[in-house]
């Protein structure tokens, strides 16, 4: 498993990483999750939770160097290539967006369902119908627009 | 693609099994023993292999001697996400998944069951068909083959001896994990994925057929064992109803759990024949005779000397094992079909308390019983609301109908 300090270090790609807040910890986990999936290296096991992707160990991980005010030290190490790409990536995928907490929930949220290969359109409207039932506070035209981006992502990227 | 979790603790060679069911899988699928399209039907991984991988230790043994117990965690925790990974990438039709749910060393048992790490190795499946393409199967044998086995390998393992107590212990623990996993995957149609006990002397069409159907027809078999074991007609009666019976269900693509696939009552016969010694010796031919399987040798391992104290010992484990066990597997079947319960010159109480449970469960189960004929219209064996046929023929059609129902 990474380090903790090379989570931070990775985190710091995104913005500045702390888990104060409770959408500061979201933030953490739902980035740490679409890097795993667009082949960065860490390996968290990602579990279904009422806020969408979430691992108990990344909590554990992070939580581990945090200071008694939830802050994390400075730290200088240096990450992958491959790991700076995914960041990269994912900063452009998310642009102005990132720091949407609600943007970066639905677009973690849709990835978990959305399957890789090839999307039907039956498997689209899968996908929403779970959605409207899991996250009833996305509305269908946002996760549909999540989906087609997602997709478009996922292309560029292969 | 279907996944199918084979837990089991070790001691009775579930690997080397695996691995020739999984031949015997794709002959019957109609695929070749090997190459890439055998591959992608049917895939057996090894946790314990890609573990050791994962984890760059040398051996199992050098993983678990570790001293930071969130270390292995952390390995076995990455372990799923990258099995996971290799099934997505690959995706295989089938999946066959060999793993310990406990390892037991230095006096702990190790790891802790997480239910995102099991998800990492089902989540690719499609969500509507989830509890149909799911299997929980916990693999089991006779406790003291497990235990000879363990002390003969004891050279490659050293310092793994276990008590029979022990080993009994480990089992409950393994079959538990495998209720906590099976339980923990329903899927969000809240379909409920059932965790099925399998002793590994059924025939191996039993255990294709608990996994090819999305809803396996499953049945168990009740007989009177222990007054009848010493009577060699009796047992061959009993034997060619278990035959026929399970020919009925394998013809009609299901299986019946069968209670003598397990003989651990032969521990407590034995103690009773031999009296007094330091040693017990059990002697294979006074096991309940069945059929051999062709993927089990354990023809080195007999006759197996059992320290009497350790048989004392677990006397009580093993008889409260029986009742359980046998009840969880009429838990998993949708019928229950009852031969000669008073086969033997006695009202079995196996077979009462099985019949029983069923009645429980709302499980009408289906007795034979040849002397019912001269009996009053209404006769309930046991005084149980159980259907009673007094025809053979009729009985084993029954079955088929109950079975295929």
């Amino acid at each position: 498993m990474v380090s903790p300090s090379y989570l931070v270090e990775f985190l710091s790609r995104l913005g500045t990483p702390s888990l104060s807040t409770f959408d500061d910890r979201l933030k953490a986990q739902k980035f740490v999750y679409l890097a795993q999936e667009n082949g960065a290296s860490f390996s968290f096991a990602f579990g279904w939770y009422a806020h969408g992707p979430y691992s108990p160990s990344l909590t554990r991980s992070l939580f581990s160097i945090a200071s008694d005010n939830s802050e994390f030290p400075e730290v200088h190490e240096a990450i992958s290539e491959q790991d700076e790409r995914v960041a990269r990536h994912l900063s452009e995928f998310f642009g102005s967006k990132r720091n949407d907490i609600r943007y970066i929930e639905l677009v973690a949220s849709v990835w978990y369902f959305l399957p890789s290969g090839t999307i039907t359109k039956e498997k689209k409207h899968e996908v929403i119908e779970r959605l409207s039932r899991e996250k009833p506070k996305f509305k269908q035209l946002a996760v549909r627009q999540a989906i087609e981006k997602i997709i478009s992502f996922r292309a560029q990227a292969s | 693609m279907k996944v199918v979790f084979f837990a089991g603790t070790t001691g009775f060679n579930k690997s080397k099994f695996l691995e020739g069911f999984r031949e015997y899988y794709l002959e019957k699928d109609e695929y070749a023993r090997t190459g890439t399209e055998s591959e992608a039907h049917v895939k057996l991984v090894n946790f314990e292999d890609k573990l050791v991988e994962v984890s760059g230790s040398e051996t199992i043994d050098a993983f678990l001697k570790r001293d930071s117990w969130r270390e292995k965690a952390e390995y076995v925790e990455q372990t799923f996400v990258r099995i996971g990974r290799e099934i997505m990438q690959r995706n295989h039709e089938i999946v066959f998944l060999d793993i310990h749910l406990s390892y037991y060393r230095n006096s702990m048992f190790f790891p802790p069951l997480l239910k995102d790490n099991f998800e990492q190795v089902t989540k690719q499946i499609d969500d509507a068909s989830a509890s149909s393409n799911i299997r929980v199967i916990t693999l089991i044998d006779d406790i003291f083959v497990v235990w000879k086995t363990i002390i003969s390998r004891e050279d490659m393992y050293p310092d793994t001896q276990l008590r029979l107590r022990e080993i009994s212990a480990w089992r409950s623990l393994e079959i538990l994990q495998s209720e906590s996993v099976a339980s923990n995957l329903m899927n969000p149609n809240s379909q409920q994925i059932t965790s099925y006990l399998f002793a590994i002397r059924h025939p191996l069409e039993s255990l294709y057929n608990l996994i090819e159907r999305p809803k396996p027809r499953v049945g168990y078999l009740s007989f009177p064992i222990t007054a009848t074991r010493d009577i060699p007609e009796h047992v061959r009666e009993i034997n060619q109803f278990r035959n026929e019976a399970t020919k009925i269900a394998h013809a009609n693509k299901g299986l019946f759990l069968d209670p003598v696939m397990i003989d651990e009552m032969l521990l407590d016969l034995a103690l009773k024949k031999q009296g007094e010694t330091d040693y017990i010796e059990l002697k294979k031919d006074e096991r309940w005779p069945i059929d051999p399987s062709p993927l089990i040798d354990d023809s080195q391992l007999w006759p197996i000397k059992i320290p009497t104290n350790q048989i004392k010992e677990v006397k009580n484990d093993i008889s409260n094992n029986v009742t359980a066990r046998d009840y969880k597997l009429i838990d998993c079947s949708k019928m229950v079909a009852a031969y000669r319960p008073s086969l033997g010159g006695k009202e079995s109480t196996g077979v009462k308390a099985e019949l029983g449970y069923a009645v429980q469960l709302g499980k009408l189960p289906l007795t034979y019983i040849p002397e019912a004929a001269n009996r009053e219209e209404d006769y309930r064996p046991f005084g149980l609301k159980v259907e009673t046929v007094s025809d053979r023929d009729r009985f084993l059609s029954k079955i088929k109908t109950r079975l295929t129902q």
